[in-house]
């Protein structure tokens, strides 16, 4: 009896295991599971998970606007200019036209 | 009150409501003790700026001064319609310019400058000149906006065809054009030749200094490039007989590189409007002033081979402030939109 006893304990008990193991690796292929980081003090954990695309694109150049901020010394230490000519009066101009077309 | 601000290779000149001022954009330096030369300057009552122990005659002066003194250096703060790169001088100079010309902003007050379009015949980038400038007028407390050349003169020239049609500025430095369908700039290029080259080839092929040719352009009452009065006028083999040919010819010639490369850009070009009617062209600018203009542009037009049927051909009226009148317009154009805005919020 006893004998009989320990071969179905010890059937039961493997099948319970292997059962266990099949339950096991379907889960790991249907579930993804994220390991916790061990993190040490002043560590980076890199936790991105953007996928890299393997698609081939165009390497060529992007031409983008120039805008430098340009700082010059434009002063000058002393000037006299004056004008070479002005001419005063109503100045003719297409304002009127202009703002009629731009509704 | 609004300004717009031409800022040319020759000519810096401003438009207000009710003014119009020109500035000649050359300078040259005088030699000697700095106290000593601002002086006899101050004495004179000569426009000078003084930067670094170095004292600049600015302007007319400047311009007459290399006139009498053909050994004299004139300088330019800038070369082929952008700042000059050869020129270290050229900035205090420049900034005292537009300081003279458009003065300390008062309460909101907008200028618009203009800026050439890229160039097709040489290297250069835009945008180094348009940010300097952009800081000089900023320093007089205004609210700076900018506009290409070309469609200045569009703003002019094409109002009363829907802001249809080519408009081209002859400008010292450059010739800069754009191709306009109601309102919208479909096409714009400038080429890095203007009244100057015209200038240095008479020079070079009259034997003469450019100084004379400028002078004889400029002063010569007689100037007129159509073909008959040019034979009438000056006797065959003098001087100002040769001159004269010799501008026509680099007239017809700067005319005929402008409309061979317009149809060239225009042929090539991703996207052109496609014109249901014929258009017209107008241009300005101080090359374009010169009587007889339009006859060679005239002569040097093919209508067989140029992409789109033409109507006219225009001049500006007063050719040499069109492009500070067009300025003008947008920026009293922004003021009114703000102050609509302003009322609006309030």
């Amino acid at each position: 009896m006893e004998l009989l006893d320990f071969i179905f304990i010890s059937l039961f008990i493997w099948q319970s295991v292997f059962g266990l193991w099949i339950l096991f690796i379907w889960a790991s292929k249907n579930f993804k599971f994220h390991k916790s980081p061990n993190l040490n003090i002043n560590e980076v954990v890199k936790t991105s998970t953007i996928e890299e695309t393997k698609v081939k694109k165009n390497m060529g150049p992007i031409e983008v606007d120039v805008k430098s901020n340009v700082i010059m010394d434009t002063k000058s230490d002393e000037s006299s200019v004056k004008l070479d000519e002005k001419i005063k009066g109503k100045v003719k101009t297409q304002k009127d036209k202009l703002k009629k077309l731009r509704g | 009150m609004a300004k717009g601000l031409d800022c040319g290779t020759s000519y810096y000149i401003t438009a207000t409501e009710n003014s119009i001022k020109k500035q000649r954009n050359v300078f040259l330096t005088v030699d000697g003790d700095a106290n000593q030369v601002k002086r006899m300057l101050k004495r004179q009552r000569i426009p000078f700026v003084e930067k670094a122990g170095k004292v600049h005659i600015v302007g007319q002066h400047a311009f007459n001064y290399a006139q009498i003194f053909s050994t004299t250096e004139l300088k330019r703060p800038m070369s082929q319609g952008l700042l000059n790169p050869k020129e270290k001088d050229a900035l205090p100079v420049l900034n005292a310019i537009i300081g003279e010309l458009v003065g300390k902003a008062k309460k909101n007050e907008t200028c618009v400058y203009c800026i050439p379009a890229k160039p097709i015949d040489q290297t250069r980038e835009v945008s180094y000149h348009e940010d300097v400038l952009k800081q000089i007028i900023e320093t007089y407390g205004y609210n700076v906006k900018v506009i290409e050349e070309s469609v200045a003169l569009a703003y002019e020239g094409l109002v009363d065809n829907d802001l249809t049609g080519i408009a081209i500025s002859m400008g010292a430095g450059m010739c800069n054009i754009c191709v306009m369908y109601q309102g919208m700039s479909a096409l714009s290029f400038s080429v890095a030749r203007g009244g100057d080259w015209i200038d240095e080839n008479v020079a070079s092929d009259c034997g003469v200094t450019k100084a004379k040719v400028i002078s004889v352009k400029e002063n010569s009452s007689k100037l007129d490039l159509t073909k008959s009065a040019i034979n009438d006028i000056y006797n065959e083999g003098s001087d100002e007989y040769n001159i004269i040919n010799a501008i026509r010819s680099y007239y017809g010639a700067l005319v005929n590189y402008l409309l061979t490369n317009l149809k060239h850009q225009f042929e090539n070009a991703e996207s052109v409007p496609n014109f249901p009617n014929a258009i017209p062209i107008v241009f300005g600018g101080g090359t374009s002033l010169v009587k007889g203009f339009m006859e060679v542009v005239g002569e040097q037009f093919n209508q067989d081979e140029f992409p789109i049927e033409v109507e006219k051909f225009t001049l500006v009226e007063d050719a040499h402030t069109a492009v500070a009148r067009g300025c003008l317009s947008e920026a009293q154009l922004i003021e009114e939109e703000e102050g609509e805005t302003d009322e609006e919020s309030t």
